[in-house]
């Protein structure tokens, strides 16, 4: 009944664009930090990643210069000189950011998340923020996974559709239906479709359902400052709070039981 | 109606078993057959026919085209090609031919090739849209979707969409659509197919718009390369005045390669944080070296607000680029898409429609 150990990778993926995705990597990767923990936040949303955008640093080094870098001089690599320090406060984490040019994109080899990886594995925490698609490196950070944090909104009809096709495909490629956690996005805004019908059409229940929070969100990303860390009380901090515990420490394997789905209940029966 | 047909095939072979086709055929009415194109431009005009079936393997046949529509301007010229060859459909087509076909077998055939460029509207060349949002999360298939209802209204001629958004395209949900096949089986069958055959691979939404679906599942997009789907393209132009594609994001081999092939781009965002701006700007160097960059590269920014020329201006300066077109944030249009009920624009708000008809002249040719 431990919780997480050390070394959790945790994913935040979507099949759906505009989700809160680099959002809630930036606030969980502040939050964990804020806790005490050591925490590298990958961008891989390699060719338009915001994660630098949303806090308001501009990285020295890239995971580009990281990749050239390993392939001109292994032995002198060293995977750390490449990542970027987002501080606030007494709060720091890692970032490593993505390529600046589309190019250098391209180059980027899937085997090289896991080399960095690796190499980084002595954080607590690593998170991937991630671009909306199936791709060789999004699957590469879905294997590395300790927890798959697929991210939802449930306002659009299209995008449901994309939601359930996206996490069927997990299930399909045989994703441990236990490591992914269905999180629903500004579950209270005004929506036209019920949180209950947006659950029976992927056939499983949200794990977590963050508040929406316009003018939070808003300014957290003008000042560059993750909601988490800034001194007003904000309800999605707060339930961002309670989202990061719940990975964190209790009761985590009870948790899984309880909420595992449709699927998770089929291959218990068949053992 | 009753077709009077002048049949231009030099291969005597060919000649003969078209003239069966004819001559079995209660539709049709055999005028005259040539076997020399230069002849037949000057001895038909006695038979006074209204259905030319010219072959087009010779290329000598093709550069007639012009001297035909000279001496008969209301009579449907019909190319006929032994094999589906896209250089010269377009080139029939670029001449003002009505259409072209694979060698027919029917009578049946060269009846619904008739019909289908008749739908298809003016005798010209297809336009090809391809839009694409680099970045993602933006209006894209809302705006694919609504200017091809305006183009169909405002031009009157044939609409298709071919919904490239390989792992998650949702075009047939706008118009609350199940096809029955879609892309991967398009491209599979790419070799063997021609206008004619391709044409039920669309379902038929609206009287003149017609959609080819994406892939039923992620998986299967790696099924569709960018060599067959331009293939599909082109020969869709053949059946459909303005094809509309919507893309994947992300910049690739694939999406770059569809839009060097475009006519027009269409490049949409979606302001939110503003950072959308910066990833436009990014997206639009990709373009730049290209020689008809300015005339061929479009930007449209949705849920701009305050949606008005000043906001228009201000973006187009801090993307140093002019925007084309803006729309602003419209809760109906994301009702009407949850319900399928796009196809009843009637109900939405007649200011939103207009914003799409507005963008829909501009792209009239
Ligand atoms: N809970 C929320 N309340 C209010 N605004 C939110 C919330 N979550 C996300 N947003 C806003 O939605 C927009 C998109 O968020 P974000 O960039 O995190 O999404 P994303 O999934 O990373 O998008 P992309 O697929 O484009 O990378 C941002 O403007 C963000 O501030
Ligand atoms: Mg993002």
């Amino acid at each position: 009944m431990a919780g997480i150990e050390n070394n959790a990778v945790i994913t935040i993926f979507s099949t759906v664009s505009g989700v809160g995705k680099t959002l809630i990597a930036v606030n969980m990767a502040a939050e964990l930090a804020k806790l005490g923990h050591s925490v590298c936040l990958f961008d891989l949303d390699l060719q338009f990643g915001d994660v630098c955008n949303y806090l308001k640093i501009s990285p020295q080094f890239t995971i580009s210069d990281a990749q050239f870098s390993l392939k001109n001089s292994p032995k002198d690599f060293q995977a750390e000189t490449f990542l970027t320090t987002y501080k606030r406060g007494n709060v720091s984490f890692s970032i490593l950011a993505p390529p600046k040019t589309f190019t250098e994109t391209y180059k980027i080899q899937a085997s090289f998340i896991e080399y960095m990886t690796s190499k980084l594995n002595y954080f607590d925490f690593i998170i991937f923020d991630t671009a909306k698609k199936f791709s060789e490196i999004n699957f590469t950070a879905l294997n590395l996974s300790t927890i798959i944090t697929f991210l939802c909104v449930g306002d659009f009809v299209p995008a449901i559709k994309n939601l359930k096709i996206g996490y069927d495909t997990l299930v399909k490629f045989n994703y441990d239906e236990n490591k992914i956690r269905l999180i629903q996005n500004r579950s209270d805004s005004q929506k036209l479709i019920l949180t209950e019908d947006v659950e029976g059409v992927l056939g499983r229940q949200f794990y977590h359902n963050l508040p929406n929070d316009y003018m939070s969100a808003k300014k957290s990303i003008e000042n560059g400052c993750p909601l988490v860390l800034s001194d007003s009380l904000n309800k999605f901090s707060e339930s961002l709070k309670i989202l990061v515990a719940k990975y964190t420490n209790q009761n985590f394997e009870e948790k899984i039981e309880e909420e595992s789905g449709f699927f998770a209940s089929i291959k218990k029966l068949f053992g | 109606m009753d077709y009077k047909v002048v049949i231009i095939e030099g291969n005597a072979k060919q000649s003969e078993k078209i003239e069966n086709i004819i001559r079995d055929s209660d539709d049709f009415q055999l005028a005259a057959t040539f076997g020399n194109v230069a002849a037949a431009v000057i001895q038909s005009k006695i038979f006074k026919p209204n259905l030319f079936l010219l072959d087009v393997d010779n290329t000598l046949n093709i550069s007639a085209i012009p001297e035909f529509l000279k001496n008969y301007p209301n009579t449907i010229l019909l190319c006929m090609m032994e094999r589906w060859n896209p250089d010269s459909a377009e080139r029939c087509n670029e001449l003002g031919a009505t259409g072209c076909i694979i060698n027919p077998v029917h009578a049946e055939e060269i009846i619904e090739a008739i019909n289908i460029f008749n739908k298809r509207g003016s005798n010209k060349p297809a336009e090809v849209i391809a839009f694409f949002s680099p970045k993602g999360r933006s209006a894209k298939t809302t705006l694919v979707a609504n200017l091809a209802l305006s183009l169909a209204r405002e031009s009157g001629e044939a609409v298709g969409i071919i919904d490239a958004d390989l792992q998650f395209g949702d075009v047939p949900i706008f118009f609350d659509a199940e096809p029955e096949s879609t892309i991967v089986e398009a491209v599979r069958d790419v070799k063997i197919l021609s206008p004619l055959t391709l044409s039920p691979y669309f379902m038929q939404v609206v009287d003149d718009l017609y959609i080819l679906s994406s892939p039923r599942q992620p998986e299967l997009a790696d099924l569709v390369e960018r060599e067959n789907l331009i293939e599909i393209v082109r020969m869709a132009g053949n059946l459909y005045r303005y094809v509309l594609i919507d893309l994947p994001s992300g910049i690739d081999s694939f999406v770059m390669g569809v839009c060097e092939f475009a006519d027009t781009i269409i490049l949409s965002g979606m302001i939110g944080t503003g950072f959308e701006v910066k990833h436009m700007r990014r997206s639009l160097e990709l373009f730049q070296g290209w020689s008809d960059y300015g005339k061929k590269v479009n930007v449209i920014f949705s849920r701009v607000d305050p949606c008005n020329e000043i906001e228009q201006n201000r973006l187009s300066n801090e993307l140093n680029y002019p925007v084309y077109a803006i729309l602003p944030n419209e809760y109906l249009l994301m009702s009407a898409a949850n319900s399928g009920r796009l196809l009843e624009r009637n109900e939405l708000s007649s200011s939103i429609t207009k914003y799409f008809d507005r963008i829909a002249e501009g792209l009239i040719k």
